[in-house]
């Protein structure tokens, strides 16, 4: 069963449409990373998945229950952590958290060992008396993380969750999250800390002018965009003979001889590098760079979109 | 604004610009026209001939025309300036872009005289809407010419003079709701207290008469320098005035800099926590240190937004609302305990002024506790967190307003007490009361009981319901108050309007003559019920000139009527509040329609 499924989801905002029928579906246990630019429609869609964004056309289910029909148990299901911190500081950390397990109706019974667990997951138990303004940013993010941990839902809804956290904090946040990973839970996150999705994330959806230009597993969107490879080369005896069958190769689109290397385009499903590599190496060059072009969720991101929003 | 921008005043003219694309600025030129032009053109109708016959008969007759006008304009700018020119600079602190401001090569002195024009600029628009009515007075007569440029000079310099207070108070708070609240507190002293003097000063120089000739209120210092135009007068209406907002204005810029990056304070809790101080040291020193009702600070176990609002927000725990409780009592004991000393056989009028007491705290407190409901969340962005857990709609409006609702139960201990102790005094001292007296006591003393019970809700419903729909909690409170204003004045509006129309025919003091609509409309008026009861059940004997009960099952009647209307706004309000709550905050609730 998916754990979240979006069909065809519309959002408008007066004459502003920021979200135009997008279609995801999570599957339980799965990290869905949600990348795109400032006002692309992530946290319009995730405040959908959220039941806090009525006005959206489309269909949409949270673990099987619909959200327009039964908001109520969806809510039993998620944990959601806004894109601002959402916690009172005129009480301390024991009593937030108590606040919010009495507000999810945990057994009066189960809560100190509830609390105590989340608080021990988050690394914050030597905070629990606390005030919550005395608390960091990233504890502050923590502290929100352990909230929505308190009914052990089986969605995590993270609208931005490494925003404005120092390199530190955002470690510590990354290592929680693989953490929840580890526990089974289905995590919906939003970010623009590219290179960290791309260690947690297990597939990612990526989103301009409320539209998903890509969605799939990292490997599968990184081969999408790598249609055309380019592989870097640097030989001992390089002689315009090897630059001519180079481009005789079957497969090869171009290849461009620069001051201190070749630059060989070609088409992935025709040749692998590996062979590539064999041919070069056969020719009776000497190689001493072979440098395929390393393609970074920054990389994939900027070939996916065009700094559009919605 | 090109013109504007030849003198490089950036700041007024990115403030002009805001003013005139933000849709509050027409509301309330609208409303500054209604409230001018209704009354003087109802004045103006009901001169000789009714408005009808030659404008001959008319002539000379402007005075009292003149009169309305400064004064209506003269309690509007009072009302309108301070919500307009509080937010000033209180508005870029709570956004973070003072700073910024404050980094550009503008000086404070710049940047708090080009906001404080922006906003006499907005009032100086408003007060332009005035100038053809003057120019009807001044035509219709009775009026001299220098009255009225002293008239246009007065309300210049008040305009001046409110302006720039608002804009001190907002130079130097960090709130606008605190601002706004300091700013009418200042006015307050100096109308009360220092206008007042000064005129009397600036008199007895006249007059070379000490010490000063008292001077009763701030307005009776204007309408009698109205009726004097004298040029001492009018150098004590310009001069002081000035000099007194220039003084404002030096100080707010020098403040600027240095209040620009405080901390923003919760002034009643620190006032609490300063009382909290207070007492313990007293009672140290008293007791030694006995405490009776140790604080007990528990986990919430089954309602968690009632146990915050009861047990951690300051107008909402006991310790507090006691301290409330304790400030309404005090005086009200120290006057039982006059009558019970006196052995006094009038039980009434010692106690006249405590009900409006009460009230005036009670509308207050609750008004403020109720408005912070749900601006409290948005403000801490707290309320989305709120909205995702699994908790009904009704659910969460019942417990956000716990605290409100243990402040009504405090409240009304005072009301209660006043009640019983008449109950009870009037038992003693009623034999020797008259008929009127006897049947009159009963009916005053259900009014204050229904009062106390169905008004406060009303207000905390009132409150909440603009907190639920007002961006800011200041907006709320606003409305609030405009809400409870309008319930008050708008009848006695349409009275004074239907007399004036002369409709009525034949007014009367005696109600049963009077049109059912105007009685209908005098009754629905809460103060009038809060404090004209009296008059419904007694009629005056023209011989003997004494009361006499003149119908009590009629008195009853209307008395019930009243709150039957006002038990069902209460009720109306409660069920909108509930039903229309997640639809205002955005949250999805369960649509049986949708197909799974």
């Amino acid at each position: 069963m998916l754990a979240v499924d979006v069909q065809n989801l519309s959002i408008q905002y007066g004459k502003l449409e920021a979200v135009k029928g997008i279609t995801l579906q999570i599957p339980r246990g799965e990290v869905f990373g949600f990348i795109g630019p400032n006002g692309a429609g992530k946290s319009s869609t995730i405040r959908v998945l959220a039941t806090l964004q009525p006005d959206y056309h489309g269909f949409a289910k949270v673990m099987g229950f619909n959200i327009r029909s039964k908001p109520h148990l969806v809510r039993e299901q998620i944990g959601y952590v806004p894109d601002f911190f959402g916690v009172y500081e005129d009480l301390t950390a024991r009593e937030y958290l108590h606040f919010f397990a009495a507000a999810y109706r945990l057994p009066i019974a189960k809560r100190k060992s509830v609390v105590d667990d989340v608080l021990q997951l988050t690394d914050l138990t030597g905070k629990i008396d606390s005030q919550v303004d005395s608390l960091s940013r990233g504890m502050k993010q923590r502290l929100s993380l352990a909230r929505v941990l308190l009914h052990d839902p089986a969605v995590l809804l993270l609208d931005e969750p490494a925003s404005g956290l120092d390199p530190r904090a955002r470690i510590e946040m990354r290592e929680l999250l693989k953490a929840l990973k580890e526990m089974g839970k289905t995590i919906l996150i939003s970010s623009h800390i590219l290179h960290e999705l791309a260690q947690l994330c297990t597939t990612i959806g990526i989103i301009e002018a409320g539209r998903m230009v890509a969605q799939g597993s990292i490997a599968e969107i990184y081969q999408r965009l790598g249609v055309l490879k380019i592989v870097h080369v640097q030989v001992a005896r390089q002689t315009p003979e090897l630059i001519a069958k180079l481009r005789a190769v079957e497969g090869v689109t171009s290849v461009d001889d620069q001051a201190d290397r070749i630059s060989i385009r070609f088409e992935e499903g025709r040749l692998e590098v590996e062979d590539l590599h064999d041919i070069i190496h056969a020719e009776g060059a000497r190689i001493r760079m072979f440098q395929p072009e390393v393609m970074d969720m920054e990389t994939a991101f900027m070939k996916l979109t065009e700094g559009q929003t919605a | 604004m090109q013109f504007l921008q030849l003198f490089s005043l950036p700041l007024l003219t990115k403030e002009l610009i805001e003013q005139a694309q933000n849709k509050r600025t027409y509301i309330l030129r609208t409303l500054y026209a209604a409230a001018l032009y209704v009354p003087a053109l109802l004045q103006y109708h009901n001169l000789n001939g009714g408005g009808s016959a030659s404008g001959v008969v008319n002539f000379g007759q402007g005075r009292n025309l003149f009169l309305i006008l400064t004064l209506t304009q003269a309690w509007m700018i009072l009302l309108l300036l301070p919500p307009i020119t509080c937010g000033a600079l209180t508005v870029e602190k709570e956004k973070d872009t003072l700073a910024l401001l404050l980094l550009t090569k503008l000086s404070p002195w710049t940047i708090i005289f080009e906001k404080f024009l922006s906003r006499i600029f907005a009032m100086g628009t408003y007060q332009l809407l005035s100038l053809p009515l003057f120019a009807i007075v001044y035509g219709i007569g009775g009026v001299e010419l220098g009255e009225l440029i002293f008239a246009i000079v007065a309300l210049i310099s008040l305009t001046m003079v409110v302006g720039s207070l608002s804009i001190l108070t907002s130079s130097w708070f960090r709130t606008t709701s605190v601002a706004f609240v300091m700013t009418y507190l200042l006015l307050l002293i100096l109308g009360s207290g220092v206008v007042p003097l000064t005129y009397g000063i600036v008199i007895s120089l006249r007059m070379r008469n000490f010490p000063p000739a008292p001077v009763v209120t701030f307005w009776d210092a204007i309408t009698d320098m109205m009726m004097q135009p004298q040029v001492m007068s009018l150098l004590g209406l310009v001069i002081l005035p000035m000099l007194l907002s220039i003084a404002c204005l030096f100080l707010a810029s020098k403040v600027l800099i240095m209040r620009a990056f405080v901390p923003a304070h919760n002034i009643v809790l620190e006032m609490f926590r300063f009382a909290d101080r207070f007492f313990n040291e007293l009672n140290k020193a008293t007791t030694g240190g006995i405490i009776l009702v140790p604080d007990r600070i528990s986990l919430p176990h089954f309602d968690p937004i009632a146990w915050r609002e009861t047990q951690k927000k300051s107008l909402g725990t006991f310790r507090y609302q006691f301290r409330i409780l304790m400030l309404l009592l005090a005086p009200l004991i120290l006057a039982i305990s006059a009558v019970l000393t006196e052995s006094r056989t009038d039980f009434t009028s010692p106690f006249r002024i405590f009900p409006a007491f009460f009230w005036v705290v009670s509308v207050i407190c609750l008004t403020i506790h109720a408005t912070g409901a749900i601006p409290s969340e948005r403000i801490r962005q707290t309320l989305d967190v709120l909205l995702v857990c699994p908790i009904a709609p009704a659910e969460i409006v019942r417990e956000k307003l716990a605290g409100v609702r243990r402040l009504i139960m405090i409240l009304t201990v005072p009301f209660a007490i006043l009640v019983l102790f008449q109950a009870i005094w009037s038992g003693y001292v009623i034999q020797g009361a008259t008929t009127w007296q006897s049947a009159n006591f009963w009916l005053e003393l259900t009014t204050i009981s229904l009062a106390t019970v169905i008004y406060m809700p009303v207000i905390m419903w009132t409150g909440f319901q603009m907190g639920l729909r007002m961006r800011t909690q200041i907006q709320a409170v606003l409305s609030t108050f405009a809400f409870i204003g309008a319930a008050c004045a708008l009848p006695v509006i349409l009275i004074v309007s239907w007399d004036n129309l002369d409709l009525n025919q034949n007014p009367s003091l005696n109600q049963a003559q009077e049109p059912w609509l105007i009685f209908l409309m005098r009754w629905l008026n809460p103060l009038q019920v809060l404090f004209g009861t009296g008059n419904l059940s007694r009629g005056v004997d023209p011989i003997t000139n004494t009361f006499y009960v003149m119908n009590p099952r009629f008195a009853w009647f209307v008395i019930g009527v009243h709150f039957a209307i006002y038990g069902a706004l209460w009720w109306w309000l409660r069920r909108n509040a509930m039903q229309s709550f997640s639809r205002i905050v955005r949250r999805l609730e369960p649509n049986p329609d949708s197909m799974d």
